[in-house]
């Protein structure tokens, strides 16, 4: 028996939208493991492996970077999580801290988990 | 030691490049330090500094590997799973072992490109050469488009099974690598409504998505179902399942059968004859394009397996896991069968045979000069192609051989002969695919015999941050014992983690691979145990240790770099200046081992010293345990007093860990020196401990020292103390031991009962001796069948020790029973054993036998057995007994001889019998001098029976010569 196939695997899509947007909308799991670069991708990892990796990778970046992220959010007073997700990647596109890493997905999963917390522990030098 | 209460949990990695594999710390916050917390290796990091002074001393990189410890979840342990079933697919599977050697060569043509030593790294051609860069990243772009490609439809007609649902099939697609080679196949398709998702029959894709399976079905829970797209990650690890479970659910009785025939058809698919235009034997049926593509392609195989099995009937196993293996056998055999492939043995004796040829000829040059090299047995192998080699590979048993002796050292601080990266992967890989030739289908499913996984695919190298260590599983010399080339597991580290440290290389850069790019850690036991990076940069007070302990900038990195001959020239310069006075071979920028004798004396200072410092420091959380390991060097030394006060001090900590352990060793200690009160009080302090480990055996060695002292009734308590823990290896031993105090005692009945609860144990070491001993007091109660059928067991159990000594026991009992012909095979049997025990006396025993019986050669190659094995007991009496034969025979020259022997073995009462029968030959010969001589001799001796004989038989020699004088001197 066969069937013909609609071609593609890619969701339609009514409207395009930005990487922003499309990170945001991404689960926290997701998002952390597109932070593997490909070398690393391809190797053998158990389920949630590749997500493991991501939160090691992102948690090192983040310390590399706190210190540019946390006055950004500390001085800004937006609640819009697109318009901040873009701020911090103008802030960081091109930072040598960065290693790499994509920048969008990056910046979204500080939004997502939340900079408060992920700047609680921050003290400005003047502090 | 652990706490048990807290668990760890965990998800894993392993590098197909590296074989390194990683447990990566989930549960924990985003922002928590991803290290676990784990207790410090405590034992590696006291001998630290000592090996990484010997390694730079000796130019060999130590890598010391403790046992993961205890805490993983059962989750996690799990996924150490998943990452075992990876690591015995990339050992084992053509595909996987030839991206492998592709990787090596890719290493070995970009150090060559920066003008380093690619010799000291396998690859794919000889060691004197390296493929071009170009054609080998041609090939490695191939095998990404393999591994992780996703295909272009041909035709987007999905092809379903008979049957089944409308909501999954095949279509034919084709990989295409970026040169444009094509690579026919098929893909997998669900629909999700009138939505579809191509499931690319990529390898990476199917390698996931069965250890994921067999993965679920070892931990026991439910198998996935995709309801919707899900993640890219959910596709990987569940698409290709999901596409077979869609197609055949409605053909299979039960969901585990449906998994068994997945994981049987993935395995089939990857048996794939990746090399199969080099085998002759296929070169007509090649061909057709279509079999060529289905005989050599992972992802066309696995789609003609998906329909080929549809006009099969379904694989069908019963409850029992060897019903199931037999049923993926049939499965695979059936698929095979009907889709005319060759059969995957033969696949797997050629990549053998294959891979062999590849590291002979990448490594040979490294140890020829030092290991034995059987030059005909070599080229008969090189010269054979890997088609004919395949159908006997027997011929390459010599080669294996050799291989094996090339990556032995005799010490840690010298290095094996063959230095060449890669190679001891290589021969693992030789190893696993002689093992699947043998038709292994527990590996298809791994969580059907997990065992065989553990005992086979040990994991080499598990990283847990910045610590390594061995596989929870430990594998046993048995198994060891039945591998094609015998190479320990923790000889494989030493590849793992110079490969990873080569990792830069393949992207043109210098730094170390073991420092993570994206964290800027370094994920090293030099940075574990505080000696820090010279790559990242050291601390004012890691310079300072570093020259202290003489290892200034060593670490992997320095060792791999000067190795390749990629070390910066001021680092050549700077180290070879420093080996200047050692021993240095060839090749250029590999140093060699220093000589060893010195190396291994100033070790000994060097660790004494260490321990010293630890245990003066005070340091609760190191100062017991640096006491106990000094107490254990101490005593291997012979210092006995200085280990008593080491494990003293030890045991005085009252670490919870440490003081039991040091309690029984002090103990034992006090009563190899007589303190026999001393060791009691030590084991009752380490039975009161309570200590699971410890207790139990605290217990049965307070039985054994109890019975020694005559306190019979102290040692049985003991004993039951012991047997009652139910420790799986100290019970069947306390039972062993109190069988035979029972024994002792003249407790027959009870003595049965303690051996028989001994053998019951099934324990491999301890029953077969149960047996014998059950035997003996079977024997003793006159229950002669009982006990010929027990020493019949013990014998049959081939057991090193038991085996014999039941033989022997067996002879000795049929002797006295009269039946002679079982007396002497059973003699036999035990002289054949080679037991440094049994065979002397039973060669004696023989002898005699034989020589009642007339048989004069037997009995002479009998006591000449006795005699050769020099056994301090035996070859004296064989000796003499031989001397009397000879004598008998008329060989008097022989008779001086032998009797010469057992004179000149001193035994207490076997030589002054053999002076004084010599005496007797020579008086009889006419040789007065030398029979006085021999008559004085044997008086000397002292020996009370002996002596007066002497006295008298000189006196009347001397009468016969005639002189007071002389009877003078004799009284």
């Amino acid at each position: 028996m066969s069937i013909n196939i609609v071609e593609g695997t890619r969701p339609s899509m009514t409207e395009p939208k930005n990487d922003v947007e499309i990170s945001l909308s991404t689960s926290q799991d997701e998002l952390f493991a597109s932070l593997v670069p490909a070398s690393e991708r391809a190797e053998l990892y158990s389920f949630d492996g590749l997500v493991a990796r991501g939160r090691a990778i992102f948690r090192g970046t983040f310390l590399s970077v706190q210190q540019i992220v946390c006055p950004i959010y500390k001085k800004s007073d937006m609640d819009d999580e697109v318009q901040l997700v873009t701020l911090l990647v103008a802030s960081l596109a091109g930072q040598a801290a960065l290693g790499g890493i994509p920048v969008v997905p990056f910046a979204a999963l500080m939004v997502k988990i939340g900079l408060s917390r992920l700047c609680e522990s921050w003290k400005a030098p003047d502090d | 030691m652990t706490e048990p209460s807290i668990e760890w949990h965990a998800e894993g990695k392993i590098s197909f490049t590296t074989l390194v594999t990683d447990l990566l710390r989930t549960g924990q916050s985003v922002l928590d330090d991803g290290s676990f917390p784990f207790p410090d290796a405590r034992a590696a990091q006291l001998t630290f500094w000592n090996l990484a002074h010997v390694g730079a001393e000796t130019g060999v990189d130590n890598i010391l590997l403790t046992e993961l410890p205890d805490g993983l979840s059962k989750d996690s342990l799990a996924r150490l799973f998943h990452e075992r079933v990876h690591y015995a697919q990339l050992l084992s599977y053509p595909l996987l072992q030839l991206k492998f050697l592709h990787e090596l060569e890719e290493l070995r043509a970009r150090v060559a490109q920066r003008g380093g030593e690619p010799a000291v790294i396998c690859g794919e051609t000889d060691s004197d050469r390296t493929a071009p860069l170009s054609e080998v990243l041609q090939e490695k772009q191939f095998m990404s488009a393999i591994m992780e490609g996703s295909p272009k439809v041909d035709d987007p007609d999905i092809v379903t099974i008979p049957g089944g649902g409308r909501d999954a099939g095949l279509v034919r697609a084709q990989f295409i690598d970026p040169s444009g080679r094509q690579m026919p196949g098929f893909a997998g398709v669900l629909l999700f409504g009138e939505s579809p998702l191509l499931v690319p029959f990529n390898a990476s894709n199917m390698l996931e998505s069965a250890a994921y399976v067999t993965q679920l079905l070892f931990e026991g829970a439910p198998l996935p179902r995709m309801a919707e797209k899900g993640s890219p990650s959910e596709q990987r690890y569940k698409g290709c399942w999901e596409v077979w479970r869609r197609m055949n659910a409605h053909r299979y009785g039960t969901e585990n059968d449906l998994a068994l025939a997945f994981l049987a058809a993935v395995d089939l698919a990857f048996s794939a004859h990746v090399l199969a235009l080099q085998d002759g034997a296929l070169k007509t049926a090649l061909e057709r394009a279509d079999y060529s593509v289905a005989v050599r392609y992972v992802h066309a195989r696995l789609g003609y397996i998906m329909l080929a099995s549809a006009a099969l009937d379904p694989l069908d196993s019963s409850d029992s896991s060897n019903e199931a293996l037999h049923a993926i056998q049939k499965f695979q055999h059936d698929c095979s069968d009907y889709l005319s492939w060759p059969d995957t043995g033969r696949t797997y004796r050629f990549m053998a045979a294959f891979l062999t040829h590849r590291l002979i000829r990448s490594s040979l040059w490294s140890f020829e000069q030092t290991v034995d090299v059987d030059k005909d047995a070599l080229r008969t192998a090189l010269l054979t192609p890997p088609d004919e080699l395949a159908d006997n590979l027997d011929v390459l048993v010599p080669m294996w051989r050799m291989l094996e002796a090339s990556f032995h050292s005799s010490t840690p601080d010298v290095g094996s002969p063959n230095y060449v990266i890669g190679s001891r992967l290589l021969a693992k890989m030789i190893a696993s695919s002689v093992f699947r030739g043998s038709d292994q289908p527990a590996l298809a499913a791994p969580h059907l015999q997990p065992q065989t996984l553990r005992e086979y695919f040990q994991l080499p190298c598990v990283r847990v941050g910045d610590q390594y260590y061995m596989d929870t599983a430990v594998g046993s010399l048995e198994s060891l014992a039945r591998q094609a080339i015998r190479i320990p597991t923790i000889n494989l580290s030493v590849d793992c983690i110079q490969l990873a440290i080569l990792e830069p290389v393949r992207s043109n850069q210098s730094q170390c691979g073991l420092i993570d790019p994206l964290t800027r850690t370094a994920n090293c036991y030099y940075v574990a145990s505080g000696a820090g990076c010279p790559q990242l940069g050291l601390t004012k007070a890691q310079q300072e240790r570093r020259i202290t302990e003489q290892v200034y900038d060593w670490c992997h990195w320095a060792n791999v770099s000067l190795w390749t001959a990629l070390a910066p020239d001021s680092l050549q310069l700077e180290w070879r200046e420093r080996w200047r006075t050692t021993q240095i071979n060839q090749p250029s920028g590999a140093p060699q081992a220093a000589a060893y004798l010195g190396v291994v004396q100033k070790y000994a200072q060097r660790v004494k010293a260490a321990f010293q410092r630890a245990i003066d420091s005070g340091d609760a959380s190191i100062a017991p345990l640096a006491a106990y390991d000094l107490g254990l060097l101490l005593e291997s030394q012979g210092d006995a007093q200085g280990a008593r006060a080491a494990f003293q001090r030890a045991t005085d900590s009252g670490d919870a860990s440490i003081a039991p352990l040091a309690a029984y060793n002090l103990r034992v200690l006090l009563e190899s020196h007589g303190d026999a009160q001393g060791a009691r009080a030590a084991f009752q302090r380490a039975i009161d401990s309570g200590d699971a480990a410890i207790a139990p055996l605290a217990a049965e060695s307070l039985g054994l020292l109890l019975g020694y002292q005559g306190d019979m009734q102290g040692a049985r308590a003991a004993f039951q103390r012991a047997i009652d823990s139910g420790d799986a290896a100290i019970a069947p031993l306390a039972a062993f031991g109190l069988g035979r105090l029972l024994g002792y005692q003249g407790d027959l009945q009870g003595a049965r009962a303690a051996f028989q609860r001994a053998i019951d144990s099934g324990d491999a070491a301890i029953a077969p001796l149960a047996t014998v001993n059950l035997g003996l007091a079977l024997h003793h109660q006159g229950d002669a069948q009982g006990a010929k059928a027990a020493y019949q067991q013990a014998i049959d159990s081939g057991h090193a020790e038991a085996a014999p000594q039941a033989a022997y026991n067996l002879a000795l009992l049929l002797q006295t029973e009269g039946d002679a012909q079982g007396a002497k095979a059973a003699y036999q049997q035990a002289v054949d054993s080679g037991n440094a025990d049994q065979a002397p006396k039973a060669a004696v025993n023989l002898g005699l036998l034989l020589q009642t019986e007339g048989d004069v050669q037997g009995a002479k190659a009998a006591y000449q057995q006795a005699i050769d094995s020099g056994d301090a007991d035996q070859a004296p009496k064989a000796a003499y007994n031989l001397a009397l034969l000879l004598k008998q025979q008329g060989d008097l020259d022989g008779a001086k001889a032998a009797f010469q022997q057992a004179i000149d073995s001193g035994d207490a009462d076997i030589a002054p019998l053999a002076t004084i029968t010599l005496g007797l030959l020579l008086q009889g010969q006419g040789d007065v001098q030398g029979a006085k001589a021999a008559f004085q001799q044997a008086i000397d001796s002292g020996n009370a029976a002996i002596a007066p004989v002497a006295k008298i038989r000189l006196r009347q020699l001397l009468q016969d010569q005639g002189g007071a004088q002389s009877t003078k001197e004799a009284h």
